[in-house]
């Protein structure tokens, strides 16, 4: 073993460390532990962004050419680990009504998922890929069917696992055609006898882009997505609509950059004609919507949408607003499911109050909740001076430049669509009077969630204003990419 | 242009310092106890009063007689994209910085009619006043968009929780208006940076360096109307002025006073501030619509003002007639019309802001806003009566008030761009005479209910105070427009000195305009006005 990877290897060592000692305690009785079960997965996550640390300046590969150890490896798996450890704050003390027995498993669920995103993302072998990828998945399907007792979680699980697997089977196939095209699995090796594409090979980069399609959730691959995002408990449907998102967006851009960098005029085409889809269809039906997770659950088609536009020009700066774009739309969304997850923590709760109305005069009875909804639905659906406006002015600057100012035109008169639903939140909580349901939202939250929101709050806040660092590592992160 | 946009750093931290404040304000509030009503006024009133002094400052130190960027400061903000913080003030901005820290002192200072949730009424306030600030100082496109975007939030939520019957319908009908318009703007802002980046090598969001570009011509026409449709909605002007009827009506007194006030000179000023040097040959090509649709709003809103049976949507019809005033001017591109389109923005602020006071001072105490519901108030309300005469009066554009200035200036030059667009704008003015006065006769005039308004109390102290610095500058403006047209002449004559020559390399039919030949003013009250021009 090298040094390149040794350094490689010990996030995660760390990681799958943390993950078997808390299986091991779990067989003990874990609740003597000094913290709750909760912030051993923080702690985990933390140490292990702690030990990627170094990929921060790095711009190699590991293990004979099988995972990158770069910048954009870096930035992915911090979203990545961000993304778990403020899934966890969040589920702190809240699991119990959400009609989930909380049990170790859920953590190493999360945390086995998480792993298995980063080795999608530092993937630059195609089995490798598909290893994180299944490791992943097959995480997410059971976090999905965890709400035991709940109909609507199982058949959230099993919609999830049949049409996942289809995914699986789509990009699987696209694997073996591009191998046959090409010969190779790295996609270094891809890139360099791509040559004139053939029939063949096309074919398996569009099976390939079906099989993201469905896990990134782009419109027609949507289907599962807003039962899902309901049925699933509603940390874990944050969990899903942020790492999972970004973890399949990373490996989805890693490998499309420079594995088929070099062919994009063959690909961009159907990836545009997705993206318009993706973003006109999610807003649309997200207007007719009265559940704010199944809301919510059309709005991530929608920015899946926003995303890829990102993808159509690659050397144009779309990377780095790609990579931009998903930091940020993980802060909100992430917020935004917070918020859900505790209103809908009432001990008088369903499991499936998560209606627009339940939100009613959310913003004065408890203005943490409402100033946190609040941001996240601006931001989400772009105003600025948020994050989120930030990163369509990005994503918009990208493909005006690579000549798509058609696709901006678009993108912005769907974010204008989006305005509607996401205003129709705000207008719940605070213009629509007091609160009319029997049941209240804890008044005092407890620390995990209240401290989670609060990050993700000011960070939405600070990524509006103070983006140009972050952007240029993203810039950094996509350079190196293209350079393999 | 040099002298306007190749600028240098002041050094001076003024303007920041102005926009911010009111800023700090809404936070200092956002860390207040709730319930504690009165410190939460004395709070913001200190952050308010102090913008105030500020721009007063500003407005002292001001260098009349140049139309240089003053007080410019510059850095970098998002290096990567080019994008700049650059803040300066011109002849163009300065009364607009004045009008909105005014406006928006008063506004907080009569703020008492607020019975709920009175902390977070003026945070928003303080918020709308930073938005509206950087906005009229904000040079460079990314820059003044934040501010500008940044105003929605605040104004969606006065309308939408301190408003009337229909606020949700409103609120949400104001905001998706105005996010239309200002999101294919940005896509044109975005589109403009990176042109600068094809013709000069290096991304640029700073409008000094926008106006050295060059487009096709159907390139600038697509560009020009992102950016004028965004205006255009803000303005608003006819006919896509259908959510401002609605936006007032349900807005809290406050939100109507800065909505008409401030928020909808935004528009104009855009228009002159980055439309017309960017794309002089378009503006040029469209004014004739431009005039069109000015002239089409003046006489659609009186006539449409004439029938209300609501005061306060009388009154906000009335402001889709004065701005199609302001359009009128801008779009006759002569010196005239521009200078009156600017100072016609200020007075409309002054005026149509007292009107919406004096509507909130008679709904505070009736809780109606029917004109049936009144009538005779002369007897029982003097001091009310002669308030509200005035602003009438001024609304009107008597001679020696301040509407009249404005109106005649508009005007004059109007009949310079064409006889006819002109002659139908006097009709606005005719109109306007009409149902404003007719509006005061049935107000104040005619006989007294005594059962329903018995109790009508007169204007209380603190509502004559914040009349008073209305009503000066009523007269002051309407008396000796001198300083304030002094500050203004300039920068519009810049600006319209530099389209001319813009559009005179590219032969076009501005070049050949005997209108735009300075022409001499009529005899009148106005002949001072010769002064301001030579």
């Amino acid at each position: 073993m090298s040094t390149i990877d040794i350094i490689a290897a010990a996030p995660l060592f760390c990681m799958t460390f943390g993950i078997l000692a808390l299986l091991v305690l779990d067989l003990f009785r874990i609740d003597a532990l000094p913290f709750p079960r909760l912030w051993w997965g923080v702690g985990i996550c933390g140490a292990t962004a702690f030990l990627f640390w170094p990929f921060l300046s790095m711009n190699e590969t590991a293990f004979s050419g099988m995972m990158a150890v770069d910048t954009f490896t870096f930035a992915f798996a911090l979203m990545i680990l961000g993304g778990s450890a403020v899934t966890f704050m969040l589920s702190d003390e809240l699991l119990e009504g959400q009609r989930v027995e909380p049990s170790a498993d859920l953590d190493l669920l999360v945390l086995f998922s998480a792993l298995g995103g980063i080795m999608m993302v530092a993937a630059t072998h195609m089995m490798l890929l598909f290893v994180g990828f299944e490791l992943l998945s097959i995480c997410v399907y059971v976090l999905t069917g965890s709400a035991r007792n709940q109909r609507a979680s199982s058949e959230g699980a099993l919609k999830y696992f049949i049409l996942g697997a289809f995914s699986s089977a789509f990009l699987l196939y696209g694997m073996a055609l591009v191998y046959g095209a090409t010969g190779s699995m790295y996609y270094s090796g891809i890139a360099a006898h791509i040559g004139e594409p053939s029939m063949m090979l096309l074919i398996g980069i569009g099976l390939m882009i079906f099989g993201f399609g469905f896990k990134v959730s782009l419109v027609p691959f949507h289907f599962w997505t807003p039962d899902v995002y309901q049925g699933a408990p509603t940390s874990m449907s944050g969990f899903m609509a942020v790492v999972v998102k970004a973890a399949a967006f990373g490996a989805f851009f890693r490998l499309m950059a420079s594995g088929f960098g070099s062919v994009s005029a063959s690909w961009s085409a159907m990836v545009a004609v997705l993206a318009v889809l993706s973003m006109t269809i999610g807003n649309v039906i997200a207007l007719r919507q009265t559940s704010v997770k199944r809301m919510l659950a059309y709005s991530s088609i929608a920015h899946a949408g926003y995303a890829m536009v990102g993808f159509l020009a690659l050397g144009e700066g779309g990377g780095a607003a790609v990579v931009f774009y998903m930091l940020v739309y993980s802060l909100m969304t992430l917020a935004a499911f917070g918020v859900v997850l505790v209103v809908s923590s009432g001990t008088e709760a369903q499991y499936d109050q998560d209606s627009i109305e339940s939100l009613q005069g959310l913003g004065w009875t408890h203005p943490l909740l409402g100033i946190a909804m609040t941001v996240a639905m601006l931001s989400l659906a772009g105003v600025p001076p948020l994050g989120g406006f930030i990163g369509k002015f990005y994503l918009f600057s990208a493909a005006v430049r690579a000549g798509y100012t058609s696709i901006a035109v678009v993108a912005a008169l769907n974010s204008v669509i989006s305005l509607y639903y996401y205003l129709r939140v705000v207008v719940v909580m605070y213009f629509s009077g007091e609160r009319q349901l029997s049941w209240e939202p804890p008044r005092v939250l407890v620390f995990g969630p209240r401290l989670a929101l609060i990050l993700l709050t000011t960070g939405t806040l600070y990524m509006g204003i103070f983006s140009s660092r972050y952007y240029e590592t993203a810039q950094i992160a996509v350079r190196s990419l293209m350079q393999l | 242009m040099e002298h306007l946009f190749n600028l240098t750093a002041s050094g001076d931290v003024v303007l920041s310092l102005l926009v911010f404040l009111p800023l700090f304000g809404a936070i200092t509030l956002f860390l207040l106890p709730e319930d504690n009503d009165s410190l939460a006024r004395s709070v913001a009133m200190f952050f308010a009063g102090a913008a105030f002094l500020v721009s007063l400052t500003l407005l002292k130190l001001f260098e009349v007689g140049t139309p240089r960027m003053q007080f410019v400061e510059m850095m970098d903000w998002i290096p990567s994209l080019g994008v700049k913080y650059i803040l300066g003030v011109d002849g163009l901005s300065i009364w607009l910085l004045i009008l909105t820290t005014l406006l928006s002192l008063l506004v907080i200072f009569a703020s008492t009619s607020i019975a709920q949730r009175l902390r977070s009424y003026l945070g928003c306030l303080l918020l709308l006043e930073t938005g509206m600030l950087g906005s009229f100082v904000a040079l460079d496109g990314i820059t003044f968009y934040m501010f500008y975007e940044l105003m929605l939030i605040p104004m969606y939520f006065l309308i939408g929780v301190w408003g009337g019957k229909r606020k949700i319908y409103a609120a949400l009908k104001f905001f998706i208006y105005t996010a239309l318009g200002s999101l294919l703007m940005l896509v044109a802002i975005v589109y403009l940076g990176l042109s600068h980046e094809q013709q000069f090598g290096e991304l640029s969001f700073y409008l000094g360096d926008w106006v050295n570009l060059r487009f096709g011509a159907k390139e600038e026409l697509l560009l020009f109307a992102a950016f004028a449709l965004a205006f255009s909605i803000k303005i608003p002007l006819f006919p896509l002025h259908t959510w401002l009827p609605d936006a007032h009506v349900e807005a809290p007194t406050g939100g109507s006073v800065i909505l008409a006030g401030v928020l909808l000179k935004l528009g104009i000023y855009g228009l002159i501030r980055f439309a017309m040097p960017i794309f002089p040959g378009a503006i040029e090509a469209l004014a004739p619509v431009f005039v069109v649709l000015g002239v089409a709003g003046i006489v659609y809103g009186a006539l449409v003002a004439w029938v209300q049976t609501d005061i306060k949507k009388l009154v906000a019809y009335s402001s889709v007639s004065h701005l199609g005033f302001c359009v009128l001017g801008l779009a006759a591109l002569n010196m005239q019309g521009m200078q009156g389109s600017v100072l016609q923005m200020i007075n409309h602020g002054i005026s149509t802001g007292a009107l919406f006071f004096l509507v909130g001072v008679l709904y505070d105490r009736k809780h109606t806003r029917l004109i049936a519901d009144y009538g005779g108030l002369a007897q029982k309300v003097p001091m009310f009566a002669f308030v509200f005469m005035v602003f009438t009066l001024s609304s009107v554009g008597l001679p020696l008030t301040n509407g009249f200035v404005g109106e005649f200036l508009i005007l004059l030059g109007g009949f310079q761009y064409n006889p006819v667009a002109g002659a139908v704008a006097v009709t606005g003015v005719v109109l306007g005479a009409l149902y404003m006065l007719s509006l005061y006769r049935r107000v104040i005039f005619g006989s007294f209910n005594e059962e329903r308004n018995g109790d009508l109390t007169d204007l209380n102290p603190r509502e004559k105070l914040v009349f008073a610095p209305l009503l000066v500058l009523v007269f002051l403006i309407g008396v000796y427009p001198q300083p304030f047209l002094n500050r203004i002449e300039p920068s519009t004559r810049a600006v319209l000195e530099y389209v001319n020559q813009r559009n005179a390399v590219a032969p076009s039919v501005v070049a050949e305009n005997p209108a735009l030949r300075r022409t001499s003013v009529p005899q009148g009250p106005e002949s001072r006005l010769e002064v301001v021009e030579n």
